[in-house]
């Protein structure tokens, strides 16, 4: 890994967005293969949001974070050693299917070009929209999981973990482990969803081992819990979080209970999703998954986008965890490195084929556990009143009444009244106008047009642009 | 290091002894060295980071990871910089964050 200071060069032969188990492997791999790579990432270390902190994190932190975490070590060593140009905390606010790629770093922006660009900007919590979930206190599983994985960050007063999915089980076991004052778990998959889910349930058992881990995790988390006198509700719905200024108080239904809690923090997860804003303001084609009702770019095998020059690798492409990324990183990094002719269709093969293999077989229970963990089908049945738009405050009433009157683009809806033209720039509200749009018009989601970033993608600043750097040909 | 009022501690967890100190809002905190700005401000006071631009509601982070903008903040005269992103560093200036945030997408 080159430091950044003699790093000053312009042009590439690949540039690889996102330092996680995606983004790892397909710099290193390109790397070993001796192309010419920069490797771009948001965060001061290695790692994305799976591995975060692995190389600062303590040997306690490990031992709770477990072994899934522990197998980020070797990649994240191999990709430290590889000889390539990493870039950490550099905010990737424009990428085009040039190759151009522009970013801001220390206080001024840069342009760089490659005829390669792989994205692999992972995945992010689904955003659902309920009451209250503005209010400070209330915030994601994953959110959470990265103050414990950062700074050893616990929670000291009564927290409610609330939705469904693996990940959640996941951040309860942690939480449970590090004797964090946790009121309820409250589990929001309806049970009738295992119906659905059994028609795959052959397949999956073909990895029994993986089947068994997910079934020992949640049935860890029931002892621990009723150990710790920590109450589990299931078919739990109607969350409400509560409070003035700040959390207080959350409300939900299980079966015909109503509940109520006394809690400073709400956790809430309702399953991961591809990060998609950059391949969207890139223009890169996207497809409709109807059972995890997430937009995901359209790949052929080895990662690429419909231009020949933008690749995308990881669960950026669809959520499949993180060893699948890491397979699918090397897997697009062979590819390129074959096209660059650094690697013979015979040596090509020969990699690839072993990589291929353990891919395969990482992704056969995954259609079960998508079926299992799909969003439930009340999930976005909004009230009027509740905001969907963070950053602009707009409500789906807002958004329903324009449907009504025969909107059928989020991004026209935005320039009506803004919704998603905030900060965030829909990051947060798209998947709900998208549902809103598809209940009001009673069209499919996949014949929806999604929305569309516009660059910077990131805040700039001014002072940012004045310093930039806008690239040139490097001289040899 | 420094409690104040938050609902989060710090565990002995991460096993780190270095520490670094930032202002916040005029006032000293002591924190762990190498986290980020957002985690140095939950574990030090669990009040809000931001305010809306669009109706003043005050906000806090929600996903810790670079996507909802809710943890902007002001780091040395700079705006709009997402503290969940951003490493702490001995000496650092950081405001919360009152005024509108629409200069973000004048370019």
């Amino acid at each position: 890994m080159r430091a950044w200071k003699k790093i000053m060069k312009n042009n590439y032969d690949a540039v690889v967005i996102g330092a996680g188990p995606a983004g790892m492997a397909c710099g290193s791999e390109l790397a070993d293969k001796g192309l010419d790579v920069a490797v771009l990432d948001e965060q001061a270390g290695p790692g994305g949001q799976i591995y975060r902190n692995i190389t600062g994190s303590s040997s306690a932190q490990r031992q709770i974070l477990g072994e899934d975490y522990r197998e980020g070590l070797d990649l994240t060593q191999k990709f430290e050693n590889a000889s390539l140009d990493y870039l950490p905390q550099s905010r990737v606010w424009q990428a085009a299917d040039n190759g151009d790629v522009c970013f801001s770093r220390a206080g001024s922006s840069r342009k760089i070009n490659a005829p390669n660009l792989v994205l692999c900007t992972g995945a992010m919590e689904r955003p659902v929209p309920f009451p209250g979930w503005t209010l400070p206190g209330v915030m994601t599983c994953g959110g959470m999981s990265n103050l414990y994985k950062d700074s050893g960050l616990v929670p000291s007063k009564p927290v409610l973990i609330a939705g469904s999915g693996p990940f959640l089980w996941l951040v309860a076991e942690h939480l449970l482990a590090l004797d964090a004052p946790i009121t309820a778990i409250l589990d929001t998959a309806p049970m009738k969803q295992v119906i659905p889910a059994m028609k795959h349930v052959a397949g999956a058992v073909k990895r029994i081992d993986f089947m068994m881990k997910g079934v020992k995790l949640i049935s860890d988390v029931y002892l621990t819990a009723r150990k710790k006198k920590v109450p589990v509700y299931r078919n739990v719905r109607d969350l409400r979080a509560l409070g003035q200024k700040k959390l207080d108080q959350v409300n939900a239904v299980s079966g015909s209970k109503q509940l109520s809690f006394q809690v400073e923090t709400l956790l809430v997860s309702e399953g991961i999703i591809p990060n998609t804003s950059l391949f969207r303001q890139v223009g890169c084609r996207h497809q409709w998954d109807p059972i995890q009702r997430y937009y995901h770019p359209a790949l052929l095998k080895e990662g690429q986008t419909n231009f020949s020059s933008v690749y995308v690798a990881g669960d950026g492409g669809f959520v499949h965890g993180a060893k699948a990324a890491e397979y699918k990183g090397r897997i697009t990094a062979l590819h390129i490195a074959k096209e660059m002719r650094r690697l013979s269709k015979a040596e090509y093969r020969q990699q690839v084929g072993p990589v291929w293999k353990m891919l395969t077989r990482d992704l056969v229970p995954r259609p079960f556990i998508d079926a299992m963990y799909a969003p439930r089908k009340d999930l976005f049945s909004l009230e009027d009143k509740t905001i969907i738009c963070r950053c602009e405050g707009i409500t789906a009433g807002r958004v329903r009444e324009l449907v009504r009157d025969g909107l059928r683009d989020h991004n026209e809806i935005k320039a009506i009244i803004r919704c998603g033209m905030g900060p965030c720039q829909g990051r947060m509200c798209s998947a709900a106008v998208l549902e809103l749009i598809s209940e009001g018009s009673g069209l499919d989601p996949a014949e929806i047009r999604q929305h569309r970033l516009r660059p910077p993608i990131k805040p700039v600043s001014l002072q940012e642009l004045a310093n930039a750097d806008l690239g040139g040909y490097d001289e040899n | 290091m420094n409690q104040g009022k938050s609902k989060f501690v710090w565990s002995n967890l991460a096993g780190t002894d270095k520490q670094v100190t930032v202002s916040f809002d005029g006032e000293r905190l002591t924190v762990p060295a190498g986290i980020t700005v957002a985690a140095a401000l939950l574990g030090h006071d669990d009040e809000h980071f931001c305010r809306s631009a669009a109706d003043g509601e005050e906000r806090a982070p929600y996903c810790l990871m670079g996507v909802c903008f809710e943890c902007l903040v002001e780091i040395d005269g700079l705006k709009n910089r997402q503290a969940c992103l951003e490493p702490v560093y001995e000496g650092m200036s950081v405001k919360r964050q009152h005024e509108s945030v629409e200069e973000n997408h004048e370019k």
